[in-house]
């Protein structure tokens, strides 16, 4: 718009007036319907306004087109029947001064872009026009001469038609829209050319039923090969012929089978295939479904339009029984779709299929109870264990261990074989809930390596703590209390009146009984007024049963002459009195505990056991500790309460029978519940992680190993903690928050990453001498990924592997170089999650 | 876990996870620190001889340490005396293995703290041997005085380290940053173990590289990875899982960093190439990233093994000394190097001192020893405590060998450094539970 009158001032400023007369740009020409086109006038008269009018009419008409006052002329949208048409434009400033112009309407502009095919032999052909402008009822022409045509759409013609054998060599082919201003496409060509080839195909028309097959023949002459190309626009076919209707009844309810022949494309030849919904009509159920190797799976079938309901079945893969019974193979089909038939008895064209996608079978998962119940009361399942559970149940199983023999433990030569056959132990002995309980009690009541650095100084005490494993908590005090072990460790050895050594003594009741603030009998804290917890002795009762506790020196060597205070030795059991080391006063123990005067060394010290082994403390500090190593670091007081009970009442071996407190832990109905509650479980230590890995690999550590420096960089060396507080506090609670984690101690992120390391060291490693583990039944599950992460979940997370978790590996497997490092990824992986370093 | 509540539990525990899952990095960077100080322990374990590590010059005291110590005296042919000074004008001598650092006593970056050991409270002679007060248990013994020399607890037992319940006092400082706050370069150590704190191991140089997580093809090691942090991210609605899982989030966000460590700009400072010269670049490298990691207090154990020297003491320990005063100056000008200088303060410990009377070519467990402290905030040039009289059943002498009766409790020292380090007076009993038996809470050689 601003441009047009820009050239009318223009032209204003240089025409002269004296030739004045109006022109208009464009002049006369067709103008498609509907279309707009801006006209410009030259007026060389001032002022240079102007009205425009068609046919007389300022503004124009709804028949002949309508023009804007600047002369944007609207083209009308039918063609009106004189198809005669004048602009004219009038000067306003001299009524005589106008100019006209003649139009016409015509029919949209037409194009040809392609057509398809481009090369034909004369004789019928199919063409697939593309262009542009096309409306309903234009035609196609080729040299002329007009071929039936269909509209598909503004861009898109088809041409079915007969190509004369007079148009060989290249043809013309243009699109006319037609009627009143008809416009005509530029052409393109099409090459008519003849071929040697000639093709029939039979059947040359049927009629189908959808789902029903039909095999197509195609006859070729004139060529050597006599091969062609199927193809079809509803429904398959394959490369053979064989055409199968679709399943559904199309609209229009017709399809074309093609034949081309591959000596020369250009030779084409079409059935026609008319598709009905039968009479009868056949549905198969389940229409999918999938299926383990060697499963059934019942089908039914249901047949309408026929009395007689009877079908036949027939199957891709795997056998069905005429009642529809399917069976799997027992190899994986390939394709692993199995399809499935049953077509009416009646009217065999009639028929429906299934698929059935055919699986590895999977492995079996756990019983879940059962394997959480070995992770209480043994060091983790293994297959063998977990059988012997299922057919014994927990009940019978209990009994079974607690009155197993104990696994021997022999004093060997040095401390470092002893690490090496207490890991062996741990991992093979039958007696899997005697070494529980002594890994247990080897938390609470503790002799170190690092002090006792001989192995009679350290193995005997690892002996006391497997024979009361089952025993007498008061019997396994009053041992340990006499042993030179500890006697060494703790110093109570040569420990004298008045000079008493209080180690020992402070140990017994901070660590071994009482703890060190009181504590309700369900093990939470007592408070006083102001809320803060209260000593449960002080240093006066320290001093008190350090005296209580003094006279005993270490055996006397095997034919040596006894000494008022013998050196160390331990060559005994027990530890040997000497009266005039001992003090003999009165004492008040802890919580007032009276000591009469006068008492000897041996007798006293029962005294002073029995003063911490019945304060109250005792039971749930304890008992508190027990289910935190078997069980659950954050037992409710409820739990704590109930176990505590059974401390309490006198079993066979009197109070604090551990056969009694153990069965009453795991037993509990907190220890038994199978789906994890939000605090649930508890961090594995080191010792107890790879044990168990390697449990449930069925794999082993051998007696000889080397294998305790692993467990030192893990922050557990196995029988030598760097104190008497052992490797980890079992009150130790998880950083920056109130849940107890006794195990997080020694799980900062660097032992994290070598925990991980040593088990990623084993999984590369399976067949090292000292440790190795199974991993053939993974390693045999192959290219099946969904079988092989089934696998671990069973082996390692017992069923509860989430669906996350499987899609997460599912996705690193897919990117693993071969199905061994597929293996590798997923039980890696699991490994390293959470959900396995915790036994919940 | 119910339906009924399931919800609100899983809502609770999404968001600890989201809190968690940002890496070590982000989450650090928004606690930027605006002050950095850091305590640096130096443990000569198995028993450092104080006798030949700093050797009185006065006349009477000289002549009877060389009388009394015969062949081990030194000079010999390997130590020679390096003279200091202390303040007050008594001269004394270090032995020459510490020549690396003998500069920085008389640029007054260097002290000495004499007579330090675990005592329970001042106790004399005649106190100790009348057992008339409390005392260490085990005096004597390598692994309770090892223990109780990192424990601050002699006399009674504990299931952490005074290092580690110092920064425990001070974890408000370090916000939400969650690298360690005390390592040690050498093992666990229960010096570094708190009640709150995260306390690790590192092995020098070693970045705790995840095994497995480079492989090929490329494609499969990232898919792996990628797998391991969508898995250490789920939400298992279990706490003790999530906690594991954090747990090893943050062992490769570490490992992450310790491997950023060698790809930054190196030091300007070399470092010797011996064990305590790579610990103590471990502990320069890990100061450097101070403001990556967010931390504001930190503590760092580093040991050197070979000090329980019954035989063969002459060059052993000038030998030790040697290596660990090369590696003290380096850790020195690379903490000048950092900026830090001032915010450093390296320390030694040993578990006990030894017998200045000779056992053959060695000397046997003792008790009190000198330690060493050096950094920018260390009032140098000084010698602090009481220097021992070495008269054999002196007053000084806890039997007749020698053996020191500590004038200075291991408390008093810790209390010092802890106090500089910022821990407020009131806290530091809990830390030291028998620094309320010593009238000097301080002693005086820090600014």
């Amino acid at each position: 718009m601003r441009t047009t009158i820009l050239s009318i001032i223009a032209t204003l400023v240089l025409a002269p007036l004296a030739l004045a007369q109006i022109i208009i740009y464009p002049g006369g020409s067709g103008i498609p319907k509907g279309t707009t086109r801006q006209m410009s006038a030259y007026v060389p008269i001032s002022p240079n306004t102007v009205t425009w009018a068609i046919n007389g009419t300022v503004g124009g008409s709804a028949t002949y087109g309508t023009v804007s006052p600047t002369g944007n002329y609207t083209a009308p949208a039918v063609i009106p029947p004189d198809n005669k048409i004048t602009i004219q434009v009038s000067s306003t400033a001299d009524a005589t001064k106008f100019g006209t112009a003649q139009i016409s309407i015509t029919q949209p502009l037409v194009y040809i872009w392609s057509a398809n095919p481009n090369k034909v032999t004369p004789g019928a052909v199919s063409l697939s026009i593309n262009g542009a402008g096309f409306v309903s009822g234009a035609v196609v022409t080729i040299n002329d001469q007009p071929l039936p045509t269909a509209f598909l759409s503004p861009t898109s013609l088809k041409v079915t038609g007969n190509v004369p054998a007079s148009m060989l060599g290249v043809a013309k082919l243009r699109a006319i829209n037609p009627g009143p201003g008809s416009t005509t496409s530029d052409p393109v060509n099409l090459t008519v050319k003849s071929s040697a080839v000639s093709l029939s195909v039979s059947p040359s028309s049927i009629t189908l039923p959808i789902n029903a097959s039909q095999a197509f023949t195609a006859t070729v002459t004139g060529s050597a090969n006599t091969a062609v190309t199927w193809s079809t626009n509803v429904g398959t076919i394959s490369a053979a012929g064989l055409y199968t209707a679709p399943a559904v009844l199309p609209n229009p309810p017709t399809a074309t089978v093609t034949a081309s022949s591959v000596a020369d494309p250009l030779v084409a030849v079409s059935a026609a295939v008319t598709l009905n919904q039968p009479a009868v009509t056949v549905t198969v159920s389940p229409p999918s479904a999938q299926l383990f190797l060697n499963a059934t799976q019942q089908l039914t079938a249901t047949v309408v339009g026929n009395a007689n309901t009877a079908v036949s079945w027939s199957a891709s893969a795997g056998t069905i029984t005429s009642a529809g019974l399917y069976t799997a193979p027992a190899a994986l089909p390939i394709p692993a779709n199995v399809t499935i038939t049953a077509s009416s008895v009646a009217a065999p064209t009639a028929l429906a299929k299934a698929s059935l996608l055919i699986k590895l079978a999977p492995p079996a998962m756990p019983n879940l109870s059962h394997a959480r119940f070995l992770d209480q009361a043994a060091f983790g399942p293994t297959s063998a264990e977990l059988q012997i559970l299922g057919q014994m149940g927990i009940d019978a199983w209990l009994t079974n261990q607690l009155n197993l023999p104990a696994s021997p433990i022999a004093i060997p030569a040095t401390n470092k074989l002893a690490q090496s056959q207490y890991l062996n132990r741990i991992v093979n002995a039958p007696d899997q809930l005697r070494q529980r309980v002594i890994a247990a009690l080897n938390k609470i009541i503790v002799i170190s390596a690092q002090k006792n650095p001989y192995s009679d100084e350290v193995v005997p005490y690892l002996q006391l703590l497997s024979k009361h494993a089952f025993g007498s908590y008061r019997q396994l005090l009053s041992d340990i209390t006499l042993s030179p072990q500890m006697g060494k460790y703790l110093d109570l050895a040569n420990s004298k009146s008045p000079a008493a050594n209080e180690n020992y003594p402070r140990e017994l009741m901070q660590l071994f009984t009482t703890g060190l603030v009181l504590l309700n009998s369900d093990g939470t804290p007592q408070l006083d007024v102001q809320g803060n917890t209260i000593p449960t002795y002080n240093q006066a009762v320290v001093a008190q049963t350090a005296l209580a506790l003094t006279g005993w020196t270490f055996p006397t060597a095997p034919g040596g002459t006894p000494n008022v205070s013998n050196w160390e030795n331990f060559s005994a059991p027990a530890m040997e009195a000497r009266e005039q080391y001992h003090n003999k006063a009165a004492k008040s123990l802890i919580g007032g505990c009276p000591i009469p005067a006068g008492l000897t060394v041996a007798v006293e010290t029962n005294a002073v056991l029995d003063c911490v082994f019945n304060h109250p403390n005792t039971a749930p500090f304890i008992v508190s500790r027990l289910i935190r190593d078997l069980v659950t670091s954050n037992p409710s007081p409820a739990y704590v309460q109930r176990v505590v009970d059974v401390w309490n009442t006198n079993g066979p071996a009197g109070k604090g029978d551990l056969k009694a407190v153990v069965t009453a832990i795991l037993k509990d109905s907190e220890a038994r519940q199978d789906q994890a509650t939000i605090n649930q479980g508890r961090l594995k230590d080191p010792v107890y992680h790879v044990a168990a890995f390697v449990r449930s690999l069925n794999g082993n550590i051998t007696p000889d190993n080397l294998r305790a420096w692993n467990f030192v960089q893990l922050g557990q060396a196995p029988l030598a903690p760097a104190s008497v507080f052992g490797a980890y506090s079992l009150t130790y609670r998880i950083r920056g928050g109130a849940l107890a984690g006794p195990e997080f101690q020694i799980y900062t992120p660097t032992e994290s990453m070598l925990r991980g390391n040593f088990i990623y060291e084993m999984l590369t490693n399976p067949n090292q001498p000292d440790l190795n583990i199974n991993l053939a039944p993974f390693l045999a599950l192959g290219a099946d990924k969904n079988a092989v992460i089934e696998q671990v979940n069973a082996t390692l997370l017992y069923g509860r592997m989430t669906q996350s978790l499987k899609d997460s590996l599912a996705t690193a497997m897919v990117a693993a170089s071969d199905n061994n490092q597929a293996v590798l990824t997923a039980l890696y992986l699991t490994a390293l999650s959470g959900y396995y370093a915790v036994q919940y | 876990m119910t339906n009924s509540n399931s919800l609100s539990r899983r809502s609770l525990l999404r968001l600890a996870t989201m809190a968690g899952a940002a890496t070590l990095g982000q989450r650090n960077a928004l606690a930027q620190a605006p002050d950095y100080k850091a305590l640096v322990c130096i443990f000569f374990s198995g028993g450092n001889d104080g006798h030949n590590m700093v050797i009185p010059q006065t006349a009477s005291q000289y002549n009877l340490y060389k009388a009394i110590r015969g062949a081990l005296s030194i000079p010999d042919n390997n130590a020679k005396l390096l003279p200091i000074q202390a303040k007050n004008g008594t001269p004394y001598a270090i032995n020459d293995g510490l020549s690396f650092i003998h500069a920085l006593w008389g640029q007054q970056k260097l002290a000495v703290v004499a007579n330090v050991g675990n005592l329970v409270q001042p106790t004399t002679r005649a106190q100790y041997l009348s057992s008339a007060v409390n005392l260490p248990t085990n005096l004597f013994s390598h692994p309770d005085q090892y223990v109780q020399m990192q424990t601050a607890t002699g006399g009674t037992s504990s299931g952490t380290g005074w290092a580690g319940r110092t920064v425990d006092s001070l974890n408000g400082l370090n916000g939400a940053a969650t690298f360690p706050a005390a390592i040690s370069m050498s093992g666990q150590q229960i010096f570094c173990a708190g009640n709150i704190v995260q306390s690790a191991s590192l092995v020098p140089g070693y970045d705790m590289v995840p095994s497995g997580m480079n492989l090929w093809p490329a494609s499969a090691a990232t898919a792996r990875q990628t797998a391991l942090q969508q898995i250490l991210t789920m939400d298992s609605g279990l706490s003790i899982v999530q906690a594991a899982n954090k747990v090893r989030q943050d062992g490769l966000d570490l490992s992450a960093m310790l491997k950023g460590l060698n790809a930054g700009s190196p030091f300007v400072t070399s470092f010797p190439g011996t064990s305590i010269g790579q610990q103590l670049k471990q502990v320069a490298q890990i100061i450097k990233l101070r403001a990556t990691t967010g931390m504001r207090r930190q503590v760092f154990f580093c040991s050197v093994g070979g000090f329980d020297t019954h035989g063969a003491q002459a060059w052993q320990q000038w030998d030790l000394f040697k290596q660990i005063s090369d590696a003290m100056n380096a850790f020195y000008l690379s903490t000048q190097e950092l900026g830090v200088a001032n915010d450093v303060t390296t320390f030694t410990e040993s578990e006990f001192g030894r017998s200045l009377q000779p056992s053959g070519s060695g000397s046997d467990h003792g008790w009190g020893s000198h330690f060493l402290v050096l950094g920018g905030a260390v009032k140098g040039g000084d010698l602090y405590g009481q220097f021992p009289d070495l008269s054999l059943g002196g007053p000084d002498d806890s039997g007749t060998r020698g053996t020191l009766l500590p004038s200075t409790g291991l408390d008093q020292f810790g209390a010092t450094l802890s106090k500089w380090f910022g821990v407020p007076d009131a806290s530091l009993n809990g830390i030291f539970p028998n620094l309320k038996n010593f009238s000097t809470r301080d002693l005086g050689f820090l600014s």
